[in-house]
């Protein structure tokens, strides 16, 4: 193995009752890393990832971290569709929760911590939402709502689960280029069932379904789609950008 | 008889103190039991309170403390064991719920002599409220409100998202738990104005009210304690005034204002947009 990566994941195994959904993954998310985990629905994408920042306690192996500091290094970008959105919250007040690690319990937040917010607010081009109610806003404002809520505890590696889902055209090109631009500071590792999200600036591509698969490139062979999903046929006709594909030999 | 003359009466004078101090906790954690969708675990506890009121007026021991014993001892059980999520729908809380309460009948049934508490502890009783219950009130008011203020914004985001607020280092167990104790708290304190089948009118209606009327949590919060006041306060003048049974006569002025307030909401609304 290469040097130490910032996240290493060791002999993962882990399931619910007991079959397993995650069935021995190993690998190491480099700094600077942008992976981009595809596979099926239900093939373990999120239980990976909720694995990785420890809200889920693997059956065996480990999650090793190598930041420099402890809480709240690890910024974690939810699927969006889970929430209740009538949650009477202004923007500003759900950006301010990743401030909690920063902020001791039985305090109230600080200057400091309202500046954060809305210097990470103006970055995500949302400083006009602030004062919005959650409920009020679109699926790409809501996600970039999260995306600042992750960043504003400055971390050193982001897990986005989803972020592309049900958002407009318009939205997801801002959202590429904001990954593009942080992804130059911090890893990213990035969900998608939908492989059409797979954009220029990915570095790596695992295939998730129970194994992991990884592709050191931001390509990936027809042969392994064909593992994960069984029928690369069908890959092709939801539409892969071909150059993903990369060289087919026969 | 006018209202000066009622509040020469010690046990008037009481009532209507007791009406403004269970109003403050009520619509505090009212307003969580709303937003984060737990009115069916309020429910739930309140009346397995009704188990332990039963069983300690049963061996003689002052019946609501037996109340917030069960309903506290389910709060500590739902809360660490780490279920709250899942129990929204669960049948586990409607078996509590019917439990909770053939106990208490049965308790009350195998207490010798006339058993005239049961419906007081129903439908409530306001007539023999004491000095010290005011004062044990005030305590406790006094305790969830600095618990409250003290732990906001982890209370808040332990009810909007507790995998993020784990994430932060929240201990969302340790939160939720101490939520549903005080919860328990609130629900033993309103039992004794309009008993165990109307607590859930006066958790639910301070919030819905406040949500007509604020939009932000916090506001929610201090609308719903005024709204709270009000609907106590004139629920009991009018049971006094028509001379009929005190907690329906506040669970109804409460579901009335609420239709009003919202009819009155959804008019301003509807002409601000014509407005436009």
């Amino acid at each position: 193995m290469n040097s130490p990566g910032l996240v290493e994941v060791r002999n993962l195994v882990f399931g619910y009752d007991r079959t397993r959904l995650i069935d021995d993954i190993s690998f190491s998310v480099p700094p600077n890393d942008f992976l981009v985990v595809i596979g099926p629905n239900g093939g373990g994408k999120t239980t990976l990832a909720k694995l990785i920042l420890g809200l889920l306690h693997p059956w065996s192996g480990e999650v090793i971290n190598h930041f420099s500091t402890g809480h709240g290094r690890i910024g974690y970008v939810p699927q969006f569709s889970g929430f209740d959105w009538q949650f009477p919250l202004l923007v500003r007040d759900v950006i301010a929760m990743g401030r909690l690690a920063l902020s001791p319990a039985g305090r109230r937040f600080t200057r400091a911590d309202r500046q954060a917010v809305g210097a990470i607010a103006d970055r995500m081009q949302i400083t006009g939402l602030l004062d919005n109610f959650v409920g009020e806003l679109s699926g790409g404002e809501l996600q970039r709502v999260l995306i600042a809520r992750a960043l504003v505890s400055d971390p050193e590696f982001l897990i986005l689960d989803e972020p592309t889902a049900s958002i407009s055209s318009d939205s997801r090109k801002l959202l590429n280029d904001i990954l593009t631009d942080l992804n130059r500071k911090i890893a990213i590792m990035m969900i998608s069932h939908d492989a059409t999200v797979i954009t220029s600036q990915v570095k790596r591509i695992a295939c998730v379904n129970r194994k992991l698969y990884l592709h050191d490139s931001g390509e990936l062979p027809a042969d392994s789609l064909e593992k994960v999903y069984g029928c690369p046929v069908e890959m092709i006709a939801h539409g892969i950008p071909h150059r993903v594909l990369g060289d087919h030999r026969h | 008889m006018n209202l000066f003359e009622l509040l020469q009466y010690d046990f008037i004078r009481n009532a209507l103190l007791m009406a403004v101090l269970v109003s403050i906790p009520c619509a505090i954690l009212g307003t969580f039991i709303v937003v984060r969708r737990l009115v069916f675990i309020a429910g739930g506890l309140s009346h397995v309170a009704f188990g332990g009121l039963g069983l300690f007026h049963f061996l003689g021991l002052p019946p609501l403390f037996g109340g917030f014993i069960f309903a506290g001892l389910t709060a500590l059980i739902l809360g660490i064991s780490g279920r709250v999520k899942r129990l929204r729908q669960d049948a586990l809380i409607g078996l509590l719920w019917s439990a909770g309460m053939a106990l208490g009948i049965l308790f009350i049934s195998l207490t010798p002599g006339y058993a005239p508490n049961l419906m007081t502890y129903l439908f409530g009783n306001i007539i023999t409220i004491s000095i010290g219950d005011l004062g044990l009130a005030l305590g406790l008011n006094l305790v969830i409100i600095i618990i409250i203020i003290l732990f906001f914004k982890e209370f808040v985001a332990v009810s909007f998202d507790d995998e993020f607020a784990a994430l932060q280092g929240v201990p969302v167990r340790l939160f939720m738990t101490i939520l549903l104790l005080l919860v328990s708290v609130s629900i033993v304190l309103l039992i004794r104005l309009v008993g165990i089948i109307l607590v859930m009118a006066l958790l639910t209606v301070p919030p819905l009210m406040g949500m007509q009327i604020a939009r932000r949590f916090s506001r929610i919060m201090t609308t719903g304690v005024i709204s709270a006041m009000v609907i106590s306060l004139a629920g009991l003048v009018l049971s006094f005034w028509l001379d009929l049974p005190s907690g329906p006569i506040i669970v109804v002025t409460a579901v009335c204002s609420l239709g009003l307030v919202t009819g009155i909401g959804a008019i301003i609304r509807r002409i601000s947009a014509a407005s436009e």
